[in-house]
């Protein structure tokens, strides 16, 4: 199928900044194909047609070279999804899909500029309702959830710092300096450190990085 | 042994209405589609969801918050509101056994009613959630009435009472104006049931008010356990009521 598979954005300098289509949001994809970028000119697509029992018909685009059916099969499993939600002031709360091993999950802390806290999840309230069932490990909104005091909030904030610290001695590096190194040099870093503390991105690599920006700062001072 | 019943009210979310088919992929997967925009379907389920943590559940957003998941999922696009509510009735169920009960009791001769929440004001029949899935499932022939905190429509000639308006089921005053409504056509609170999933709003101030209660347990298993009886299937309702000559 030829749909388009990158996005290149030209600056008046000269400069061309290019990344996948893909990775652009539903909306700008949306956007781009009702100006006509969804399809290249003149390229041949297959289709497919779907007719559910109930009328509902839907099409799919697929590769111009594809010949017949391969497979058609469903898969019934129960799958198990954590949703972190944060108040966010003056707007919506922001969502947080967590998909591996939610349950799993055993210290939570947010980190703000100006805010710590620390919760330690516990199921304490279980909502059945038809085929789903919430598991409840931490609700505002309910009686009997607390977040964890401020003592043990900056413990854990402080183990943090303190690995992010040991790294930078094995580096031989001050906090402070992080900042004076180029660009390229510092994302380096940033990548050395997170694998040194086991840091990994929940949605985008860049996430791990700013993070590590924020701690560096906190250790700085 | 049977209990003698003239008159049964029927709780209506989550109880004769399971919203077990509404998926948000779904509904709002559905919607998205029919407006020809389907690359927006994972965004508008977050900003759906993103409604559902604000205001605590689904319910709480579709009855309270309607005009927002208008206005922040759908981008306010006037298209999405009749067919959103088309797609919701569309894949709503019913409790199990319902209508095989209903009939079972109408046959008898026992009043049926439905004694729901609803938040929006009355209007014409079909353009509250209540009488529009009544309709959409063939059930509105089995109830003399919908009794609400908006008002009492007689669902045999779409004329609206407001003696109800403002009265709600968890304050009990919804109960108190019933039993008043009841004992003018003859019927004492014990001659009558309520059958609804919630504690709090389908059997404990109906209890207080002398109705025999009965828990419906088929999509939602709430504590505490007040009830008089407990159904995870209307069709029990066969074997445990007889019409009260």
């Amino acid at each position: 199928m030829s749909g388009p598979k990158r996005i290149v954005v030209e600056y008046e300098d000269g400069t061309r900044l290019e990344a996948p289509f893909g990775t652009l949001s539903g909306r700008v994809q949306a956007e781009l194909s009702s100006l006509g970028a969804g399809e290249a000119a003149g390229t041949a697509k297959n289709f497919v047609l779907l007719e559910w029992k109930d009328g509902w018909k839907e099409v799919a685009a697929v590769d111009g070279r594809a010949v017949e059916l391969l497979r058609f099969y469903t898969l019934e499993r129960v799958e198990e999804e954590g949703r972190l939600s944060l108040e966010v002031a003056d707007d919506y709360p922001e969502l947080l899909v967590i998909k591996r091993l939610p349950r799993r999950i055993e210290h939570i802390l947010f980190v703000g500029r100006d805010a710590l806290q620390a919760y330690a999840p516990e199921e304490k309230v279980t909502v059945k309702e038809g085929g789903k069932v919430e598991h409840v490990f931490y609700d505002k909104k309910r009686p009997g959830f607390k977040m964890e005091d401020a003592s043990a909030t900056s413990t854990r904030f402080a183990a943090v710092l303190g690995s992010l610290s040991e790294e930078l001695q094995k580096k031989g590096l001050r906090a402070s300096a992080v900042a004076a190194l180029g660009e390229d040099e510092r994302r380096r870093l940033y990548g050395e450190l997170a694998r040194g503390l086991g840091l990994r991105a929940n949605r985008q690599q860049g996430d791990v990085y700013e993070f590590l920006q924020l701690a560096l700062s906190k250790l700085d001072t | 042994m049977a209990i003698e019943l003239k008159w049964i009210g029927f709780d209506f979310g989550q109880c004769m209405m399971d919203p077990t088919g509404l998926r948000n992929f779904l509904v709002v997967g559905d919607v998205s589609k029919e407006i020809g925009e389907p690359e927006l379907i994972e965004e508008r389920i977050y900003k759906y969801r993103q409604l559902k943590e604000r205001y605590g559940s689904f319910s709480a957003v579709k009855e309270g918050h309607r005009d927002e998941i208008m206005s922040y999922v759908f981008d306010g696009k006037e298209a999405a509101r009749e067919i959103f509510s088309a797609k919701e009735q569309e894949h709503l169920l019913m409790g199990n056994g319902l209508e095989e009960a209903l009939r079972y009791l109408k046959d008898e001769g026992i009043h049926l009613a439905v004694v729901a929440e609803l938040k929006k004001t009355l209007g014409a029949m079909g353009a509250d959630i209540v009488t529009r899935f009544l309709a959409t499932k063939n059930l509105t022939h089995y109830f003399e009435e919908l009794v609400t905190p908006q008002g009492r429509i007689d669902l045999r000639d779409g004329s609206i009472d407001l003696a109800y308006k403002g009265k709600t089921k968890e304050e009990g005053t919804l109960y108190d104006e019933l039993v008043l409504a009841l004992r003018k056509r003859g019927i004492e609170p014990r001659e009558g049931a309520m059958v609804g999933d919630k504690p709090a709003t389908d059997i404990i101030p109906a209890k207080k008010r002398g109705f025999i209660t009965i828990q419906y347990t088929g999509y939602v298993d709430s504590v505490p356990h007040e009830a008089d009886y407990r159904i995870s299937d209307f069709l029990k309702l066969k074997e445990l009521i007889r019409k009260k000559v």
